[in-house]
């Protein structure tokens, strides 16, 4: 209000020299104070994450103080934190939702199999945001428990398309790789000398059937995730788990792909060598 | 021959001749060389060694066998070696950083279930 109040009267004597000089220094000097804002999808979740791991234990300390003294006073104070609880923890779900829709989107992929998850990942996420923005127009205790009950029901399939949404993140991320590697070899090639001896045109032709090879691994399993006719499997233990062997195998592949890639770079590509 | 009696008379020549050729001018000297012999032999052998000293260091010196040094071969430089980097490294760089681990991003644990019932804490 005050800083209101110095720049109206700076304004209305602006025709002084002085107040000119006074209020540009101050605008600079204070220029320097101003926090950079780069806020993104992380970041958000990273916030919105810190704000229910803060509510939540407050959220049990007054509930529990409400199991062993009923009274009114802190049936309230516990409503109105699991309010806040239930407020943070919907908009950390988005948030994080969010997040993985950017790591999807950065790769640029639009690889068509992954499109049904990215779109059910834009709907989980207006999802939770109705049930936080919901979540507060509890009053009562009976509210609360008749959210939650309906809450239990609706969040499932919702936090299985997250877990759905982290698998897409990690396809996509080896897609985009697999086009890098496709874009890599098809400008060695512009870069290699006119005429190929036989051996180098074998391996490039190599290096294309890999490439192949890789392509269709990725694909098999993009298949076996089975998000639409199997969305159950999301609970099961070995989601990740059974996944991460398949990774470990396609990277094993690019490694391998890369280095003999950089080996014909190196011995064909580089004429000074 | 010289007859050195005829000629001198001085009587403080005369006994100091006399004391020379009867001894009793050594007699004094004699006695100061007996009480202080085995200082002036001490002294001698000190003498003696410091002398053997230096003349074995000089001997020593000069029998020195000879330091052979190699011929100086100037400063060695470093065999430059140009180190390859292919512009596809940083390709590579990307896939040895991509996580195998799932789920990554890992997800957050969260209470769906937030109520007032006993039961649940």
């Amino acid at each position: 209000m005050k800083l209101s109040i110095v720049i109206a009267r700076s304004f209305a004597t602006w025709q002084s020299h002085s107040t000119k000089i006074y209020l540009i220094s101050f605008l600079f000097f204070f220029s320097f104070f101003v926090p950079p804002v780069f806020a993104d999808a992380k970041s958000d979740y990273d916030y919105q994450y810190g704000q229910y791991r803060q509510n939540y234990p407050e959220f049990s300390l007054l509930k529990l103080d409400y199991l062993n003294t009923p009274s009114l006073d802190n049936q309230q104070k516990a409503i109105l934190s699991a309010k806040q609880t239930i407020l943070a923890r919907d908009l950390a779900k988005a948030s994080f939702t969010l997040y993985l829709t950017d790591l999807i989107n950065s790769t640029k992929t639009s690889y068509i199999p992954l499109q049904p998850i990215v779109s059910s990942l834009v709907t989980t996420r207006e999802y939770y945001l109705q049930e936080a923005q919901k979540s507060q127009s509890i009053v009562t205790q009976e509210g609360l428990s008749s959210y939650t009950q309906d809450y239990l029901q609706s969040v499932v399939h919702h936090d299985r398309v997250v877990k759905f949404g982290v698998l897409a993140g990690k396809i996509s991320t080896l897609i985009r790789i697999q086009l890098d590697l496709k874009a890599a070899l098809e400008n060695l090639v512009t870069r290699l000398p006119s005429s190929l001896p036989a051996t180098l045109v074998a391996r490039i032709q190599e290096l294309r059937d890999s490439a192949k090879v890789v392509d269709i691994k990725i694909d098999a399993m993009t298949k076996n995730i089975n998000f639409q006719e199997e969305e159950e499997s999301a609970d099961a233990e070995i989601f990740f788990s059974s996944r991460v062997e398949k990774l470990v195998e396609i990277r094993t592949l690019q490694i391998d792909w890369i280095n003999r890639l950089i080996d014909i770079d190196k011995n064909y590509a580089q004429p000074n060598l | 021959m010289l007859n050195l009696t005829s000629k001198i008379t001085n009587p403080e020549a005369i006994k100091l001749l006399n004391d020379l050729k009867s001894g009793v001018f050594w007699a004094p000297i004699k006695a100061w060389f007996i009480r202080y012999q085995w200082y002036l032999v001490g002294g001698l052998v000190v003498i003696f060694l410091l002398i053997a000293l230096s003349v074995g260091k000089a001997v020593f010196r000069r029998s020195q066998a000879p330091v052979f040094l190699p011929p100086d071969i100037g400063t060695p430089e470093p065999t430059i070696q140009e180190s390859f980097t292919s512009i596809y490294e940083p390709l590579r760089q990307n896939i040895l950083n991509f996580g195998i681990d799932l789920p990554d991003p890992i997800i957050p644990p969260f209470d769906n279930a937030i109520n007032l019932e006993s039961d649940n804490i």
